[in-house]
């Protein structure tokens, strides 16, 4: 198990060594021309400046160095929690993040739980449920969920909640009310996403000789459902949080530029506008690292809820 | 496609399949079902659009009216008009070619990439396989959309470069995708016998160079191979396209 532990723990630190690498060389070496994309960020003219201010402007940004100089010159600076300097705002990236992140992380995490609440109890009921017309309607709703795009949902939810009804405050990021709209509008189509999974999983469990055991011994329907049903409907869903988080944190992108909230996602769209290089990989960076850790959380758990899956030595 | 047509040429009974009644073979049972008639329609509406918008509108996209603004949708604008007082309507129809565009040229781009490594990673494994996979495994991790933005902010805005930077976002999928279909495909009977018939993996692979004749097997699994991975990787392009394109 231990020995599982480390190689786990191994495969993600190299995954994740090797997004940031991807994402380093897709920003350094594909403009044509960093400087001038860094210097116009900086609010500076290429064109206004001399070949001496040139020279200085390059060697501060370490563009005089080689590409692969410059990599690992980052990467050092990364493994001792040195992500670099904004080039908008001047100052140093980790600042920024410190001060972003736990508005993304309130709303991520409401929204995954909010996902899972809704997801699961939907695709429970629509399993319970028996009367025909209502089954199928709830099993159609899933796929009414995920083909709504998230931006289409997040304004329709502030036109009815915040400016009819008047509920919620549209846009800001003060507050616990201030957090509903969003939430709600980021875990709609992972909800979707769980209830799809689960209610196939219950399709596939009420088959399986169990539960024809479980209905002998006496037990109800909803007894049935709740002891032996849904724990083993309920397994693949854990990969699925895991992989969630992906689209969680794309979502956040839209989600936070709709609600006007001062997140990570918000400071990536505002990056990329004005190419601020050193933010945008830093953010890259820190989201494969949220994706790497849930899922290998998720590969962690997985024997301790479901003991027929053990770690043994593969046989070759 | 050689397949099809008869090898000797003299006047018999039993005529093989021709392609459109083939096809008709193969449509008839999907023109019965409206929700295929339905989509199909939508699709063909989109691309007509995308073709010809004047035909759907005879209203200038870029005509601003400033004492028109903000309209609700009536009679004469039907999605009503924007802050400067052009019609939604015809604009919608204008750029469904610039998103059409970027769709088929990011969907272009996965396919060929997307294909391409997943065929080599499976045909070829050992470390080659091991090497793309592990890049395709990395590339996956990555959000989609903060990868496409990533692309977007090295090489600019504009229409190309958003297709190419959401057409590298569906790659990995697309390669991983191919390579399980390759794998599957590779222990199959018939490849196994084009195998041990003497045909090389390139040429298995790529049958089509083969003769006629003694390579019908190859051609065979080249086909079978193309619709396998077409058929698993467009239902992936449909769903993965989407949700960009309000993007470009």
């Amino acid at each position: 198990m231990s020995r599982y532990l480390l190689s786990r723990l191994a495969q993600a630190a190299l995954v994740l060594w090797g997004a940031y690498t991807i994402t380093y060389f897709i920003l350094y070496l594909l403009p044509g021309d960093p400087l001038s994309i860094m210097l116009s960020a900086s609010g500076m003219e290429i064109d206004a400046l001399s070949a001496d201010d040139l020279a200085k402007a390059r060697a501060f940004y370490g563009l005089d160095q080689g590409l692969l100089e410059r990599y690992f010159q980052l990467l050092w600076g990364v493994l001792h929690g040195d992500l670099g300097q904004s080039l908008t705002m001047s100052r140093p990236v980790t600042a920024i993040l410190a001060e972003r992140l736990p508005q993304t992380l309130a709303l991520a995490g409401s929204a995954i739980v909010l996902s899972m609440l809704g997801g699961i109890g939907l695709a429970y009921l629509a399993a319970y449920v028996r009367w025909l017309p209502l089954k199928t309607a709830l099993a159609r709703l899933p796929a009414l969920g995920f083909s709504v795009p998230v931006f289409w949902m997040g304004l329709l939810l502030i036109q009815v909640f915040a400016f009819t009804l008047g509920w919620f405050p549209a846009t800001g990021s003060q507050g616990l009310a201030s957090l509903v709209l969003p939430a709600v509008t980021l875990a709609i189509p992972s909800a979707a996403v769980y209830a799809q999974v689960l209610q196939r999983g219950f399709l596939d469990v009420w088959r399986e000789p169990y539960i024809v055991t479980a209905f002998a011994k006496g037990l109800s329907r909803a007894q049935v459902q709740a002891r032996h049903g849904f724990r083993n409907a309920a397994l693949p869903l854990l990969t699925l949080i895991g992989l969630q988080v992906g689209n969680t944190v794309s979502g956040a992108v839209l989600v936070e530029t709709i609600f006007a909230r001062n997140g990570v996602g918000r400071l990536v769209q505002e990056a990329v506008l004005r190419q601020d290089i050193p933010v945008v990989l830093a953010v890259v960076t820190v989201s494969a690292a949220a994706f790497v850790l849930v899922n290998l959380l998720v590969d962690l758990l997985y024997p301790i809820l479901d003991p027929r899956i053990a770690h043994t030595a593969k046989v070759t | 496609m050689s397949a099809s047509e008869p090898l000797i040429s003299s006047p018999s009974l039993w005529q093989p399949a021709r392609r459109l009644h083939r096809f008709r073979r193969f449509a008839a049972p999907l023109l019965r079902r409206p929700g295929f008639l339905l989509a199909s329609a939508l699709v063909a509406l989109t691309l007509l659009a995308a073709l010809a918008p004047g035909l759907f509108s005879g209203l200038d996209p870029y005509a601003t009216a400033p004492a028109a603004k903000l309209l609700a949708p009536n009679a004469a604008h039907w999605f009503g008009t924007d802050e400067l007082g052009r019609d939604l309507y015809t604009r919608m129809m204008y750029g469904s070619r610039l998103s059409v565009l970027a769709a088929l040229l990011a969907v272009g781009l996965a396919l060929v990439c997307g294909l391409g490594l997943g065929i080599l990673a499976g045909f070829l494994g050992g470390r080659v396989d091991a090497l793309i996979m592990r890049v395709v495994d990395v590339l996956l991790a990555l959000p989609g959309l903060l990868l496409a933005l990533a692309i977007v902010t090295a090489i600019g805005f504009g229409t190309i470069p958003v297709a190419i930077a959401v057409g590298v976002g569906i790659v990995p999928g697309f390669a991983r995708t191919t390579r399980a279909e390759v794998l599957r495909v590779k222990t199959l009977p018939y490849v196994e016998a084009a195998r041990l018939g003497g045909a090389s993996w390139t040429r298995t692979a790529a049958g089509r160079m083969g003769h006629a004749d003694r390579q019908r097997s190859a051609v065979s699994d080249h086909c079978a191979l193309g619709v396998a991975a077409a058929g698993a990787v467009s239902g992936a392009g449909g769903v993965q396209s989407q949700p960009h394109r309000p993007h470009s």
